[in-house]
């Protein structure tokens, strides 16, 4: 009984915070996949496994940082598979942004889970780095540590046209 | 249906809003129930720190999520456990304390949390806690470089076992593991090119074996029958993955391609508890 409260309870906390976070978990998918459809999946997937935890990651500082990590997840994990996107001949505008976001797909994979973490919510979900320092519970000196030691793995520059000019 | 609107008007989705929503609590809650049918095995508790509070995981739950600091701890035969507190502002840091499982006699291990103290492990006897500190790291507030101690369960006769003598390349060793038999410890240390390297050594430091050539192995904990150590391999370009290997350093094998950052641990009948993506 005391379980069906809780997650009664939690799913009231969920309803109301499931659009925001949808867009934010869409809008990062769709700035690595390049596909709204696809983006949309994501972004369920992500909003999914939320749910399932939800008792758990609701009362979280870093509750948003834990969705747009599996959002990025997901979405790394699918360019995988969407090979015929991604390997197509850059010769045209629609292979430029496909070379762009394969750069960035990359340049994410390359990086260690937590850099990995910074990047997403600083540059593709936009947040500013105090927010960010919020969002995951560190300090912002850490963030700047991260965000600096991830720009110097990275094997690509994070310029605004690679970041979709959301920072 | 495309939704829009002022704040989402670059969303367009296939679906409502409402289909969407209905679709994922449907998912989330199929999820669920799968999550308590692939259980882990009830004698194995996890425990997260979480801010300022504790949170107990239930037999029948995955640790769900964990920060970048590990905070989690196996229990020893004591009903005692130990656990990682993160500090912001003034005293800005962490904080190994430790307490009885059924929430009484909280400790404060730790007495500076500017040493960084963390990812504790408590020997199976419950007499020793293995731990990572930046305690005697010179560049301690500049660069985050860590060395493996170990201290009585109560927090005194605090010992050095590994010496980072570089510490302006890498990270030094961190995330220390005890053998079932208390004999010795598996440790990850990261060299100059931040590659890292699982390795066993005995508490007093000495007869160092290096199990792992890396790229990027964390996280080693010791199986209970001290057959196997699982640790996380996280190459570059390439998804986390679960790899397990002979304490000898033989037969390394990938048991699970792809799992999020987070601790792992052994149940006592020989199952690896991990953090799903």
């Amino acid at each position: 009984m005391a379980r069906r409260k809780q997650h009664g309870d939690a799913d009231d906390t969920f309803d109301e915070a499931f659009r925001e976070l949808f867009v934010q978990a869409y809008r990062v998918a769709r700035r690595i996949l390049g596909d709204s459809s696809a983006a949309e999946d994501i972004a369920a997937e992500a909003l999914s496994r939320a749910y399932a935890h939800w008792t758990r990651i609701s009362a979280l500082p870093y509750r948003d940082a834990w969705v747009l990590r599996v959002a990025t997840n997901l979405a790394l994990n699918a360019t995988r598979r969407r090979t015929a996107v991604f390997d197509a001949p850059a010769s045209g505008p629609t292979d430029d942004q496909t070379a762009t976001r394969l750069a960035l797909v990359a340049a994410l994979r390359a990086l260690p889970a937590r850099q990995r973490e910074v990047i997403v919510l600083r540059h593709l979900a936009g947040l500013s780095e105090p927010e960010v320092a919020e969002r995951l519970g560190l300090s912002l000196g850490t963030v700047k540590t991260h965000l600096r030691r991830a720009k110097e793995k990275l094997r690509v520059e994070l310029t605004p046209e690679l970041l979709g000019g959301g920072s | 249906m495309t939704a829009r609107d002022g704040r989402d008007d670059d969303v367009v989705l296939r679906r409502s809003w409402d289909e969407l929503h209905r679709d994922v609590v449907a998912r989330g809650r199929t999820l669920r129930r799968r999550r308590r049918v692939l259980t882990v095995a009830p004698a194995v508790a996890l425990v997260l720190a979480a801010g300022a509070g504790i949170l107990a995981l239930d037999g029948d739950d995955q640790l769900v999520e964990t920060r970048a600091d590990p905070v989690a701890t196996t229990i020893p035969a004591t009903p005692r456990i130990a656990f990682v507190r993160t500090f912001e502002g003034g005293a800005e840091g962490s904080a190994i304390f430790a307490i009885d499982l059924d929430g009484t006699d909280l400790a404060q291990l730790s007495v500076d949390p500017s040493w960084n103290d963390g990812s504790p492990s408590f020997s199976t006897d419950g007499e020793w806690i293995a731990f990572q500190s930046e305690r005697d790291n010179p560049l301690r507030g500049v660069k985050r470089v860590t060395d493996i101690y170990v201290m009585r369960a109560d927090g005194t006769d605090v010992r050095r076992v590994t010496t980072t003598t570089d510490a302006g390349k890498g990270n030094g060793v961190r995330h220390p593991a005890w053998s079932p038999d208390g004999s010795r410890l598996v440790v990850a240390r990261e060299d100059a090119s931040d590659n890292s390297q699982i390795l066993t050594l005995a508490p007093d430091g000495t007869d160092e074996r290096v199990l792992t050539a890396g790229p990027g192995d964390v996280g080693p904990v010791w199986s209970a029958d001290g057959e196997w150590i699982a640790f996380r391999r996280r190459p570059t370009g390439e998804p986390e993955a679960l790899w397990v290997v002979r304490p000898d350093g033989t037969d390394a094998r990938r048991v699970v391609a792809e799992i999020h950052d987070g601790p792992l641990a052994w149940t006592p009948d020989g199952r690896i508890t991990f953090v799903d993506t």
